[in-house]
């Protein structure tokens, strides 16, 4: 039995099993053997400092961007992550937003439920199809592989781009802006760090295009949304979908302004 | 040449193509050989008596539900549809209604936009999609590209026709048997006489308290009297529908039933479907026009 602390508190439904097994606390002391966090939360070396019993810090979730690795490297602290445990749940909701903005669903939505169809306003614009499109995964790991998956299902036109190429039968293109150029659709689904900052901007935006649909169940931090909102109202790109912003929950108005009449 | 009256609204670029080899009026005359319409605009007799020179009737998309076929046999009239042009355009949307409503899609993006997060809790948590048993009502072109999306998401797929197809999903001898078995439950049934309202009180009941309805074939098939308490009441779990009983829809207990999703019967509104409809739809009028045997003959 160790002492964990949850920085990251989800419904009691799900840690029943841990806290019957371990001593489960919220505020940090000298007997914290184990830090319950996530990539988001995080954990800081003040944090670290303030437990000097910590031996462990795990992530909820495969993103561990908010731990400070040099400082839990310095204090000979492990950190783990939920690799894969999220995948499919995490490439089912790429793929829902996909279609969701591909498709026009949530559009169709407003319009039907707000009593524009019914005033006998035009339906929303004539899209292009998502099976047979072109799609591109930006971060080829369990994430992006099921969202691949999906997309085999849909007769996509499969690209991606790695740091190296992955033995899959997906084309491999060597650069983030390559992959933008080639695709009606990209999915992000790189891990969130440093290198990854504002990898999405005005020139991978421009190189998407007016026909393109950008997709992100990664972390915010990877799309410079100064740019994206640009993009959207001068349709540099046809739209997005998007799970993860800059700074969560607070969302900017002007990037949820409505793009589209209803 | 034939001369082709159009029954609905279509865009110029899709009506090119047939423009070029026929003549196309809006307006009924004695000339008119060819009618152009849809499953849901159909054709009565009475307008089938004023155009005297009527031979063909074509209908975009793959239902023709609204042509009075006994009128159209005692006129000698020939029918065709536009069978598979359309279905993996509907299989997607009927994937993103899926993904919409099960994944609280459409009440996020709500959710957000009212300001609500960081105020209010986010909507709560849900079952995955992936890995759910998917169950097809009506297994033709349509439910099968859809059973073949749901292989990218490992779901187990039955179905149910009148009779079992040779295919790798499980049959369900009844509709109901069907909905008993499935978490998702995606109607792709032709209408008809025969499907009206084949999703009743006891079909919901049936598909129970976890189970998600899709609708993306055509209204009729759904009691939505029977749907709206069964949301209000949570029988089912939640139902997106793109088609309704009426178009568009005026239905106020329905529209503010919790747990849904509604889009305004746009699941073939793809580029792609409107151009293979479009080109389907002059091919067989060509065959028409130079006596070779129709290519979609339903009468």
């Amino acid at each position: 039995m160790a002492r964990v602390i949850l920085r990251s508190a989800p419904d009691d439904a799900y840690i029943g099993k841990l806290k019957a097994a371990h001593d489960c606390v919220h505020e940090p002391d000298d007997s914290v053997r184990i830090m319950l966090t996530s990539g988001v939360q995080g954990a800081s070396a003040a944090e670290m400092d303030a437990m000097p019993a910590l031996t462990l810090i795990h992530c909820l979730g495969s993103g561990y961007e908010g731990v400070d690795l040099a400082a839990a490297r310095a204090r000979g602290i492990a950190v783990s992550n939920g690799a894969g445990a999220n995948a499919e749940s995490v490439a089912d909701m790429a793929f829902g937003l996909l279609l969701a903005v591909g498709r026009r669903v949530v559009e169709g939505d407003r319009y039907v439920r707000n009593g524009t169809w019914a005033s006998g306003v035009p339906k929303p614009k004539l899209v292009g199809a998502v099976h047979g499109a072109k799609l591109g995964i930006l971060g080829l790991g369990a994430i992006g592989a099921a969202v691949a998956r999906r997309g085999m299902a849909f007769g996509m036109d499969m690209a991606y781009c790695n740091r190296a190429p992955r033995d899959v039968p997906y084309t491999y293109v060597g650069s983030p802006l390559a992959l933008a150029e080639r695709s009606d659709f990209v999915v992000l689904a790189l891990r969130a760090g440093p290198e990854n900052r504002h990898l999405v901007g005005e020139r991978f935006l421009r190189a998407l295009g007016p026909k393109g649909v950008l997709v992100n169940i990664s972390r915010g931090s990877v799309i410079d949304e100064d740019a994206l909102i640009r993009a959207l109202h001068e349709g540099w790109i046809r739209g997005a979908g998007l799970d993860v912003y800059a700074n969560e929950p607070n969302v900017r108005p002007d990037l949820v302004a409505r793009q589209t009449p209803c | 040449m034939s001369r082709v009256l159009l029954k609905f609204r279509m865009l110029d670029p899709f009506i090119a193509p047939l423009a070029e080899r026929h003549e196309v009026v809006l307006e009924p005359d004695a000339k008119v050989d060819v009618l152009l319409t849809t499953g849901l605009a159909g054709v009565t007799a009475a307008q089938m008596d004023e155009l005297p020179g009527l031979r063909l009737i074509v209908c975009f998309g793959a239902g023709y539900e609204g042509v009075d076929m006994d009128a159209a046999r005692a006129r000698g009239l020939r029918v065709v549809n536009g069978a598979g042009t359309n279905h993996e355009s509907v299989a997607d949307m009927a994937f993103g209604l899926i993904l919409a409503l099960g994944r609280r899609i459409a009440e996020g993006d709500r959710y957000i936009r009212a300001g609500l997060w960081g105020r209010e809790p986010r909507p709560g948590i849900v079952a995955p999609v992936h890995g759910a048993r998917l169950g097809v009502l009506g297994l033709g072109q349509i439910g099968m590209a859809v059973a073949r999306r749901a292989a990218g998401f490992d779901m187990k797929v039955s179905y149910h026709n009148p009779r079992p197809r040779d295919v790798p999903y499980a049959y369900a001898p009844t509709p109901l048997a069907l909905a008993e078995g499935a978490d998702i439950l995606v109607v792709s049934l032709r209408a008809d006489a025969g499907t009206k309202h084949a999703i009743n009180e006891n079909f919901l009941r049936a598909l129970g308290p976890k189970g998600l309805l899709i609708n993306v074939s055509r209204g009729l098939v759904i009691d939505e009297d029977a749907l709206a308490r069964a949301l209000n009441e949570g029988w089912i779990r939640g139902a997106a529908l793109d088609v309704f009983a009426e178009e568009p829809t005026h239905n106020a207990a329905l529209l503010a039933a919790p747990n849904t999703v509604f889009t305004p019967h746009i699941a073939a509104f793809t580029t792609a479907a409107l151009r293979d409809a479009m080109t389907q739809a002059t091919g067989n009028i060509d065959a028409f026009a130079t006596g070779r045997p129709l290519l979609t003959p339903v009468l």
